[in-house]
This record gives structure tokens, C-alpha cells and sequence, in this order.
């Protein structure tokens, strides 16, 4: 079956002054129609830049991204935006991914109207279209918004509210792949689980494809059903969720899972410790990523990459220690 | 913080119940900079708009029989408005009255203000936004120009502009525009420099906007607040620029009204003691500029207190 | 019954701009409502409650931090023998630094950015311990060493932007513990830090409390952290204390509706759990202008009475306390489904 979204030795630096910093360097994953996929990390494994490249709102380095067969990194300019129709972005921070200036009602009916999804068209500047109406009506129903809100500017608007209109934003015009960037992750924690509910609603109800980064495994956990694990600008582990969640293959998935604490005194678990901090990335990295902090890791692991292989069952995880 | 959502929880009560016109209002009233230069820049324009119903001499016209007199008032009181012979500023050297002129200049000056301040905020903050979203080549090319310009103080780079494309009125808006727009280029660029980085320009070039209007109709608008303080002061100082190219003679030369030919047609006669012909039209060009002046600050103070 | 840290009834007003009715008394709303919990000896407390449940209003009443608007309405707090909400000025600041001391949620702003942390720790131990200058220096390097910073002689000559988030919290413990207080406050300490890091903090916070006997009164709002890293916790909601108990009986058996809630809508990463159904929350005013319990206006086992009249908190196992009108009526008391 053909994968909707395919990503292919995604490559990103960034200049900085003298100094290049390796985001992203060789990400490929593929994402089938109806799943939700979750990419975690920590701060600055890249996770986010991957995203970013996926929307094309930087362009990657080398690589390439595959949208139901086409390849994003050929369009050209107008090209790619008849194509924004159908990828979609929910960004972190409710409070700036609004612009403050355009109502509710400006804010969903723009995508509408700039892929001409109305009646007919219609200057942009026009307030209301019939079937523009309905269509905003019916989406902000979907993420548990009142109508009335329309007419509100975001800053009469609450962080969950907010955060909810960024969702209809990028549902309203029907798109076949959504990536979320940590959702939740600005919110008041009693707000953070509404907004994941209504994920888990929207993702029953309109059969998107999601790609959520976050941070945060539990969250993940709840939402996906299957996960992608980044570690300093590489995939070091993807496969089911409840396959790498519970059976850890990678020392870092091991590390990362192992520090959540668990809401349940009676869990007696063995914390691991990592040793030092990720590495700076200023040169494209020669082996392992993780061989500098892995207990584990050989002579080999310093100058060899691992690729990320098939382990068993769908479970891929780089490391020399498994695929021997 | 927890301290602050309760204390600020309870604020959002108090703001969303208040409209805009009773936020306006209390503004105003909490700053009085601002209620000072408003009130005198209402004198100013009501002149402007009222203008010739305010006097019933004719500005043009010379009477040299009542040449340099000194300021007189109306004998028989307000009600019957000017009378005849009545010179609240008194008469130039063509027995013109005073008064007439400036009340006349004052259409002069401030529409003359307020284009060059529009071309000069409309241009500069286009050019401005364009090479501050791109950057790049773009962006060194414009601040290259830029930097050219602000080499030379405006009042001289008006000067040098008005002398090369002609002494007319147009001219002089087009030589003073174009001093003033290295500000704007300059404070539109740095507003959209860190606008850019918002997530909301990503979310509306994620949603499908073409770059123009990511930057014309999304980001623009938000970064304005700069360049329309910046604007008011540029009115103040637009005034003072007109008049003084006036009083040079370029630009705008007699017998027209404008204030600065008046200082300058007035100027010979300090020496002979009469001070009124060139004082009165000069204190109106402080009194103008210092409204815009006013008002300028405190919007800065109100727009972005830090910087206080 | 004396722990270290004992607060009664501890009751705080704020102004309420704008508002007439509802919460509203005299112009001003009680935002903390008659707050009564223990810290006791040589164990950590968590401090457990969503934002907005006054948690770290508490911690700042205790330390003396309220700002001028807050009005302290009843109550007491007592700390060895003495009750720091009737010290003066003075008083408090012989107290704080060297009996209680505070960490924050964000790290880089409690450290001076002119100052190279090396020399900010060695100030610690100048001014708590009066070691001269070279001796607290020396004294500083090790016990940065000892907070798992490497390469510890180096670190120490950096100033706090050259440092990590994770970093510059384990300079501000190597500070506490350079102080020595009888009892630490640490609101959030892990904001913001990556889930490695933070693991290695409270690892940290842990191995100190051993070592030096501290009480550690812990204000956070993940139920993760507090099931690993205390003894106790208490359970407030919107200025009120819903439930205090030893952690394994608050875990096992809770009693308050509230908490019951709040462990069922909690996300796991050790299984996969079903996203709980959420209710509305009810806004500010309808809940601080209950009379009784707070929690009424979204509890699903609400009385009649619950809105009027403040059920008292009693104890239903030893030392496991919960104040709901539910209980004294002998009702149900839900045991958490697996």
C-alpha cells in the first residue's frame, strides 16, 4: 500500500555565524493514510525542524518529501500552495500562531477562500459567503467552539480556546495530512487534557492522517498508534507504540522511558541514568549518534552509523548491538 | 505564575466590560501630554477647516495705507466678529493682514504635512516590510540606499532635492517625503524582522497565502504601532521643514501665504520694531509643530513604555 | 501532629477589579480558604493541584512573598515554635535563605546573570556558614562536583547564560544545600526541562534530602513526580484542601471526588489508557463564589450541601484526611478501576 506522506533522508543545517548546526541529518519514515504517528524527543533532537521541512515552510538541505506520490521539493511556488490544501499545521503556541488582528471568522475563512472552497469566488474581503458560513459553523462545532466566537479576536480568547481555533484552522479544508506541533504543550495542564480528547474525537471522526510531535510519552501513548523516536537529528527507533513503549530496543528509548515517573507508587522501576549531555551537531555526524552516552557501544558504533532496520514485526530501531 | 492568573483573572472582568471609546477616553485622560497636543492640533485643524470663514480679509490683496500696523482688537467686542480695521495680528508691509495670511498658510502647511507623512509612511514601510521579510540581497540593497540617506540631515537632503527638481509646492512634498523615508523603511523592517518569526506568518503561508500577502495583509498591519508614532512626529517636523525651505526660498516663494514665507517676508522688519509680522506666523509654526510633538510622545509612552 | 511546617487555616484575600457580585466581599475575593496542612520532618511533601489551585500562593504566604495586594485574612503558619505570619520584617529574613529556603520555576532568573555561579554559591556559604572567601570558594567547587555538574572546576567560572536549564537548577540546589535550611520549597523545579533531566534533578533533590534531613515541600501538578519522589501529599483546588495522605494510601484509596478524577484522567506512558471523558470547567467566578466546597460546581457526587456549607477535613485512616460532605455521609468510597 502506498504510503501518504514519505520522507526521504530529510537533511536540514542551520548557519549560524561560522558555525553549522546538523538539525536534521538523514530522517526517512513513511506515514499511511488513517495512522497517527507520534515523533518524540527531547529539546532539540529535531523533531520540529522535520516537521517544518514536511510543510515546507524551510526548505531541508537535501532530501525528499512525498505527498500521495508527488514530490513536494519539485513544485514551485504556486504549485506547492495548491497542494497547502491538503498538509496542514497545528502550531505549539496558541498565543502567536493567531495573527492578533483577524477575527475568529477571518482567520477559518482565509484557507477557505485562498483555495476557493466557497460558493464561488469571491474577493477575500467579503464577509459572508453562504457556504463559506456553514462550512466555518460546522468546523467550529467540530472542536467544541460556540458560533458566537466567530466575531471574537484572539485576545478575548482563552489558551484552549485559542488553541482550538488553530485546530479548525487547519481541519477546515478537509486535509489529508495534519502535523501537530506540541499541541498541548503551552496549555494549563486541566486544559491539556481537553484538547487531547478532542484529538482523539477529530481522529475518529474525520479519518485524518496525523504526524504529533511532542515531548511528552504519555501523551503520545494515548494518542498513537505508532511512534517514531528522535535523537539528535536521527530516527534511533520507530515501530507500534505499544511495541517500543514496552519493549524498548534502543539504550535511548530505554533511558527516555525509563525517566518519566509514573503516577503509581507501587511501580518499582530501575531508572537509567545517561551519562553527559546530546551532542552539539556542528559536523555532520560520522556513527552513532548516541555512542558517546550508550553503556554499550563498541568501536564500531564510533565510526559506523547504524541504520534503522527491521528488528522483527514492524519494529525498526539504528543500532550495531541489534542488527549485529 | 499562579499569582498572576488570579490577579490577572480577575482584570479580565474589568477590561472586556470596558469599550473601546471608554478605553479612548481614559487614555486620554491619564496622559495628559496627549490631551495637550490634541487640543492644540483641534485649534489647529479647525482652523484649517473653517479656515476663510474666519476672516474677512483677503490675504492677497494689499492696502498700503494700513501697512505695518501693530496688532489691534476688535473695539466692539466679539460678538460682531472681526470688524473692519480690527488686525489681531496686525499688517505686513503690503498692509496685508496678518491673521488672514496665517489662517490661510495653515491650509498650506498641514495638508502639505500630512502628504508628505502618507507618501513617506506608504513607501517607506512597503520597502521596508519587502526587504525585512526577505532579507538576502534584497534586503543589503535597500539598506545600503537606506544608510545613504540618512547620511545627509533631512533639512539639507530637502534642501538639495527641492533645489534640483524646482521651486513647487508638489516639489517640496516629494523632497521632504523622500528625507523622511529612511525612517520608515528602517522602523518597518525591524517590526517585521521579529514579526516574521511568529507563528502566525508560518501558519498563514502554511494555510496557502502568497508572499505578498503574508506580508501585506498579515504582518504589516501588526507592525505598524512604530511607524505611525514615528509618523506623528514626522507631521511635527514636516512643518518645520516646509516652512523653513519657504523661509530659504525654495520651494513655496510669496506673494502664497505659507507660514515660513511669512516669517521670511517678515524677518526685515524686526529691525524697525515691527516684531509682529514675522513673530506671529513663527510662534504658529512652534505652536503646530509642538501639538504633533506632544501628541507623538506620549503615544510613545503609551505604545512602549520600556523605552521611556 | 507538629511537623516541621504546620499551616492553620491559612486564609488570603486578593482585590477583585471590577466585579460586583458573585465571589466578591468588600471589594475583595478569598482566593486561599482556610488552607491547613503539614510538612513534616525529614521527608518530602508534594503539594498536588491543577493551575490556579493556589499552590505556589501557599508556598509564597509561607516564605512571606505575597505582593502588596494580598491581604492575609486568618490563619496561621508555624515553623519551630514560631508563627511566620506575625514576624516582622526582620524576622523573616533571618528565617529565609537559612531555615526555608525557595527554588523556582524558572531557574535563570533566580541567579544573577553577572555573576559567575561558581562565586554565587561560594556567596552561600559566606554569608549561611561564614566561611572567608577562599574556603567557600573551594567549598562551592565541591559541592558542585557533588550535584553531578562535570567537569565541576570549569563550570564553576561560567556565568548562568553559558549553562543549560538543566545545569543552572543543579547550581541552584548545590545553593540550597550550601544553606543548609530545615526546609526547602521547590515550585515546579522542572519546568521546561527535558524528561532526562528532569529524572536527574529530582534524583538530585532526593539524594540531598537524605543527606541532609531536610523537609522538602514540593508544589508540582504531575502525579508522576509525586508517586516517586514523596511521602505525602496534599490535594488542593482552587485555594482549598481537598485531601492530605501518605502517598501509597492516596494512590490506592482516594476519597475526595476530586482526587479520584484526577488520578483517572491521568496519561501513562507504562500502558495505554483510554483518553478520559472531560467535563467543563466552570469559570472563576462560579467557583470561588461557592460558599462550601469549591469543587462542587464539577463534582459528579454533589450534595445539596456541598454549595453552602465548607465540609470539614477530617481523618478517615490514620494520618489520610479529606474534607467532603459525601464521606460523612458514610458513602461510597470509590476504589480506582483497573
Amino acid at each position: 500500500m502506498e504510503p501518504l506522506l514519505r520522507v526521504e533522508e530529510l537533511v536540514k543545517t542551520f548557519r549560524q555565524g561560522q558555525v553549522t548546526i546538523w538539525a536534521v541529518s538523514g530522517v526517512s519514515f513513511e506515514v499511511f493514510r488513517g495512522e497517527a504517528v507520534g515523533l518524540v524527543g527531547e529539546s532539540g533532537c529535531g523533531k520540529t525542524t522535520t516537521a517544518r521541512c514536511i510543510l515546507r515552510l524551510i526548505r531541508p538541505a537535501s532530501g525528499r518529501v512525498y505527498l500521495a506520490g508527488t514530490d513536494l521539493s519539485q513544485l514551485s511556488e504556486r504549485q506547492m500552495r495548491a497542494q497547502r490544501r491538503h498538509i496542514q499545521m497545528v502550531f505549539q503556541d496558541p498565543n502567536t500562531s493567531l495573527n492578533p488582528r483577524f477575527t475568529v471568522r477571518r482567520t477559518l475563512a482565509e484557507p477557505l477562500r485562498l483555495h476557493h472552497l466557497g460558493a464561488k469566488q469571491v474577493s477575500l474581503l467579503q464577509k459572508k459567503d453562504p457556504t463559506v458560513e456553514e462550512r466555518l459553523h460546522e468546523t467550529m462545532m467540530r472542536v467544541n467552539l460556540e458560533p458566537a466566537f466567530l466575531d471574537r479576536y484572539p485576545h478575548q480568547l482563552s489558551g484552549g480556546q485559542k488553541q482550538r481555533v488553530g485546530i479548525a484552522r487547519a481541519i477546515i479544508t478537509e486535509p489529508q495530512f495534519v502535523a501537530l506541533d506540541e499541541p498541548a504543550s503551552s496549555l494549563d495542564m486541566s486544559i491539556r487534557i481537553h484538547i487531547i480528547a478532542l484529538l482523539k474525537r477529530l481522529q475518529a471522526e474525520l479519518g485524518m492522517t496525523y504526524l504529533f510531535i511532542s515531548h511528552d510519552l504519555s501523551t503520545v501513548r494515548a494518542l498513537c498508534n505508532r511512534v517514531l523516536v528522535m535523537y539528535a537529528g536521527q530516527i534511533v527507533e520507530a515501530g507500534q507504540a505499544d511495541d517500543v513503549f514496552e519493549r524498548p530496543l534502543h539504550h535511548y528509548t530505554r533511558a527516555l522511558l525509563s525517566a518519566i515517573p509514573i503516577p503509581d507508587p507501587q511501580t518499582r522501576r530501575q531508572r537509567i541514568l545517561l551519562e553527559g549531555e546530546p551532542p552539539n551537531l556542528f559536523e555532520q555526524p560520522v556513527g552513532c549518534v548516541f555512542h558517546e552516552r550508550c553503556p554499550e557501544a563498541r568501536p564500531l558504533c564510533r565510526d559506523h552509523q547504524a541504520a534503522l532496520l527491521d528488528a522483527g514485526g514492524g519494529h525498526l530501531v539504528a543500532c550495531h548491538r541489534i542488527s549485529g | 505564575m499562579a499569582v498572576e492568573k488570579t490577579a490577572a483573572a480577575w482584570d479580565v472582568a474589568r477590561t472586556t466590560k470596558e469599550n473601546a471609546l471608554r478605553r479612548l477616553w481614559r487614555t486620554i485622560r491619564e496622559h495628559r501630554t496627549l490631551l495637550a497636543g490634541l487640543l492644540i492640533l483641534a485649534v489647529v485643524l479647525f482652523v484649517v477647516a473653517a479656515g476663510p470663514a474666519l476672516t474677512p480679509y483677503d490675504p492677497l490683496k494689499t492696502n498700503p495705507a494700513i501697512k505695518l500696523q501693530p496688532p489691534s482688537f476688535p473695539s466692539a467686542g466679539l460678538r460682531t466678529g472681526l470688524s473692519e480695521g480690527a488686525h489681531p495680528m496686525g499688517t505686513d508691509n503690503f498692509g496685508r493682514d496678518i491673521l488672514s495670511r496665517v489662517i490661510h498658510g495653515a491650509r498650506l502647511d498641514l495638508p502639505i504635512a500630512f502628504s508628505v507623512v502618507a507618501i513617506a509612511l506608504g513607501i517607506g514601510s512597503m520597502v521596508g516590510t519587502l526587504s525585512g521579510y526577505y532579507g538576502g540581497l534584497v534586503d543589503d540593497v535597500v539598506m545600503r540606499v537606506t544608510d545613504v540617506l540618512f547620511a545627509f540631515p533631512s533639512f539639507i537632503l530637502a534642501m538639495a532635492i527641492t533645489a534640483m527638481l524646482g521651486n513647487t509646492t508638489s516639489n517640496v512634498i516629494i523632497a521632504i517625503a523622500i528625507a523622511y523615508i529612511p525612517y520608515f523603511i528602517r522602523l518597518s523592517r525591524g517590526e517585521i524582522l521579529k514579526a516574521r518569526e511568529l507563528d502566525y506568518a508560518d501558519a498563514a503561508r502554511c494555510v496557502g497565502n502568497p508572499d505578498w500577502r503574508i506580508m501585506y495583509v498579515h504582518l504589516l498591519p501588526n507592525c505598524l504601532t512604530p511607524s505611525l508614532v514615528q509618523a506623528t512626529l514626522c507631521l511635527g517636523w514636516a512643518v518645520l521643514d516646509a516652512s523653513g525651505l519657504a523661509f530659504l526660498g525654495l520651494g513655496i516663494r510669496p506673494p502664497t501665504p505659507e507660514w515660513g514665507v511669512l516669517v521670511s517676508e517678515g524677518a526685515q522688519n524686526i529691525i524697525s520694531g515691527h516684531w509682529w509680522t514675522s513673530v506671529f506666523p513663527g510662534a504658529v509654526i512652534v505652536f503646530t509643530a509642538l501639538g504633533f510633538n506632544l501628541v507623538s510622545d506620549s503615544l510613545r509612552d503609551i505604545t512602549a513604555p520600556e523605552e521611556r | 501532629m507538629s511537623g516541621l511546617l504546620r499551616i492553620e487555616d491559612l486564609s488570603v484575600t486578593f482585590p477583585s477589579a471590577g466585579l460586583r457580585a458573585g465571589p466578591v466581599r468588600d471589594g475583595r475575593v478569598t482566593i486561599l480558604d482556610q488552607v491547613s496542612f503539614k510538612v513534616g520532618r525529614n521527608e518530602i511533601t508534594g503539594l498536588v493541584g491543577e493551575s490556579g489551585s493556589g499552590k505556589t500562593l501557599t508556598s509564597l504566604a509561607v516564605m512571606g512573598f505575597l505582593p502588596p495586594s494580598a491581604q492575609v485574612t486568618g490563619g496561621h503558619v508555624w515553623f519551630q515554635g514560631m508563627d511566620l505570619l506575625r514576624l516582622d520584617a526582620s524576622g523573616l529574613q533571618r528565617i529565609r535563605g537559612r531555615q526555608i529556603a525557595m527554588i523556582f520555576q524558572s531557574t535563570r532568573s533566580a541567579l544573577n546573570p553577572l555573576m559567575r555561579v561558581g562565586d554565587q554559591v561560594a556567596r552561600a556559604y559566606q554569608i549561611q556558614r561564614g566561611l572567608n572567601p577562599a574556603e567557600a570558594y573551594q567549598q562551592a567547587v565541591e559541592i558542585l562536583g557533588r550535584m553531578d555538574i562535570p567537569q565541576a572546576g570549569r563550570r564553576a567560572r561560567a556565568y548562568p547564560h553559558q549553562l543549560s536549564g538543566g545545569m543552572c537548577q543543579r547550581v541552584l540546589v548545590a545553593m540550597m544545600v550550601a544553606c543548609e535550611p530545615a526546609l526547602l520549597i521547590a515550585d515546579e523545579p522542572t519546568t521546561g526541562l527535558d524528561v532526562t533531566i528532569q529524572a536527574q534533578i529530582f534524583e538530585l533533590i532526593k539524594d540531598v534530602q537524605e543527606a541532609t534531613g531536610a523537609s522538602i515541600l514540593l508544589i508540582t501538578h504531575d502525579l508522576g513526580v509525586v508517586a516517586e519522589t514523596c511521602q505525602r501529599v496534599v490535594v488542593m483546588y482552587a485555594g482549598q484542601v481537598m485531601e492530605t495522605a501518605p502517598v501509597e494510601s492516596l494512590f490506592a484509596r482516594p476519597f475526595h471526588p476530586y482526587t479520584q478524577r484526577l488520578l483517572q484522567s491521568v496519561l501513562r506512558v507504562d500502558r495505554a489508557v483510554e483518553i478520559p471523558q472531560v467535563d467543563m470547567i466552570p469559570s472563576d467566578e462560579v467557583t470561588y463564589g461557592v460558599l462550601g466546597c469549591r469543587f462542587a460546581p464539577r463534582c459528579s457526587l454533589v450534595l445539596p450541601r456541598c454549595w453552602e456549607e465548607r465540609p470539614l477535613i477530617r481523618e478517615w485512616e490514620p494520618d489520610h484526611r479529606a474534607a467532603c460532605w459525601r464521606l460523612e455521609i458514610g458513602d461510597q468510597r470509590l476504589e480506582i478501576g483497573d
